[in-house]
């Protein structure tokens, strides 16, 4: 019933804004965990439609990938950060180990970004025209999302002189401790895009956000270069 | 996660109810046209994870009405649980030694002298965590290629930028003595040290798709399956990567 309402709405204020300008975006680029020291991509796809015909004001929705990477928190040993202790069954990513054995492979070495940062972003913005002028216009906007936060975080590394553990003892040996999290956030994004029109069509764009996430003092800069189409 | 389709089904929905007008002028695939997609992936083996939607977008250019040349570029991210840990949704305590209310997990020796050193929980839950992020160019053959329809078969290099943490194992402790001279013995039970398998790496691959289109006038929308790194193009450490497969709804836009 939720989805048919939904849709009923959907297509409801798809018919009183038919001859309204509608746009279809595609963004991809830069994205930046400030808090975090953590850099990495961003993908995002939406849709903005005009509030009114002619008018400056227009809304949209928005779906979104950002991934971020860091080495905060690392000790600088990094050619030494090897994890020594392993067994027949953990060598490697891959689904299939027949044939390998421990031997095979090298010490599971430490990345040099191991804190991982995924944002799913979704949500609704608004947006004003601030400047339009022959092909070129500067675009203002705000928005509100919904964000599916995956995060894993180095929380310390433990130099042990030696560990006993049920193998047996081992020595020399770095331990990481990390954390996992997995919630829902929300947050809001102020934005500003400049874009120039290469065809009545079809428009590019760079587009840059600060989403603000209050509840998890998350702080992300996105900078990304974008397509939009008039549909 | 319900709601992130709902959101994507706005987005579909707006786009093809606004620029379609039923019974219009049918006409060829464009000569240049982007493609918009969303939809589901999946690990070697066809495995369902934990998931959120993967979004990607491409560029194709038709040299005659048989063959195109196209890119593409798709984003995959998903997590789990560690089979380990499944009768424990709550996460189980790790092994950390830092100081209880330290704001910093290293410390300078005159820290380390000054605090008192704990156990603290630390949350475990979802550790397998995997980014796939393929981009890739090819020929896209299509030996169905009316006005209405259209069936291709693509075939691919790709460059695949992956991401993994994969908590493979883990160990009770018995007895531990750090670098300061710290001992813990014995710490608990309930205390693990935990193996990761984790890295970063660029590998080449063949990527596979099957694309199948309906087209309008100056749009067209369908459904695609790919495969990823079924064939990978590495050795060694450049052959550490995954297997993965996708199905995608996808808008193609004409320019």
């Amino acid at each position: 019933m939720r989805y048919f309402f939904t849709i009923w709405v959907m297509i409801a204020v798809l018919s009183v804004a038919k001859s309204q300008r509608s746009d279809l975006e595609i963004e991809f680029g830069t994205s930046v965990g400030l808090n975090k020291g953590a850099v990495g991509y961003c993908l995002s796809m939406g849709y903005v439609q005009q509030i009114r015909n002619q008018s400056r004001h227009s809304w949209g929705v928005e779906i979104a990938h950002t991934f971020h990477t860091s080495n905060r928190n690392l000790p600088d040993v990094s050619s030494d950060m090897i994890l020594n202790l392993r067994s027949a069954d953990n060598p490697s990513p891959r689904g299939s180990f027949f044939g390998w054995d421990k031997e095979s492979f090298p010490p599971i070495r430490f990345s040099a970004n191991p804190n991982r940062y995924f944002n799913f972003n979704v949500g609704a913005m608004y947006r004003y025209q601030l400047y339009h002028k022959s092909r070129t216009s500067l675009v203002v906007g705000l928005g509100l999302h919904a964000s599916w936060r995956d995060e894993m975080e180095i929380q310390s590394i433990l130099k042990p002189i030696s560990i006993n553990i049920i193998v047996g003892i081992e020595t020399n040996t770095l331990i990481p401790v990390y954390q996992y999290n997995t919630y829902w956030d929300a947050g809001f994004s102020p934005q500003i895009s400049y874009r120039f029109d290469l065809s009545k069509k079809m428009y590019v764009q760079t587009l840059h956000k600060m989403y603000l996430f209050p509840f998890s003092d998350n702080l992300i800069y996105t900078g990304t270069v974008g397509l939009g189409f008039s549909l | 996660m319900k709601f992130s389709y709902c959101i994507f089904g706005q987005i579909f929905l707006f786009t093809v109810l606004h620029i379609s007008s039923f019974g219009q002028e049918l006409i060829g695939k464009p000569q240049n046209s982007l493609k918009f997609s969303l939809g589901v992936g999946y690990d070697d083996g066809l495995t369902l994870l934990r998931t959120v939607p993967a979004l990607g977008f491409g560029y194709e250019r038709m040299l005659n009405k048989r063959f195109s040349v196209a890119s593409h570029i798709f984003s995959f991210y998903r997590t789990m649980p560690d089979s380990y840990f499944d009768r424990d949704p709550n996460g189980r305590f790790l092994i950390d030694l830092k100081a209880r209310g330290a704001s910093q997990p290293f410390f300078s020796p005159e820290e380390e002298a000054l605090i008192t050193r704990g156990v603290i929980p630390l949350d475990s839950r979802n550790t397998v965590k995997t980014l796939s992020l393929p981009v890739d160019i090819g020929i896209i053959y299509y030996p169905i290629n009316s006005k209405r329809h259209s069936l291709g078969v693509n075939f691919a290099l790709c460059m695949t930028y992956t991401s993994h943490n994969w908590w493979r194992d883990y160990y009770s402790i018995f007895s531990l003595v750090l670098e300061d001279g710290t001992e813990a013995t014995p710490l608990s039970n309930d205390l693990m040290l935990s193996l990761n398998s984790e890295f970063h790496s660029f590998t080449p691959q063949l990527s596979l798709k099957l694309i199948y289109e309906y087209k309008f006038k100056n749009f067209g929308t369908g459904f695609r399956i790919s495969n990823y790194g079924y064939v990978d193009m590495g050795l060694d450490f450049f052959s550490r990567t995954l297997t993965i497969w996708d199905t995608s709804l996808f808008l193609t836009l004409k320019l």
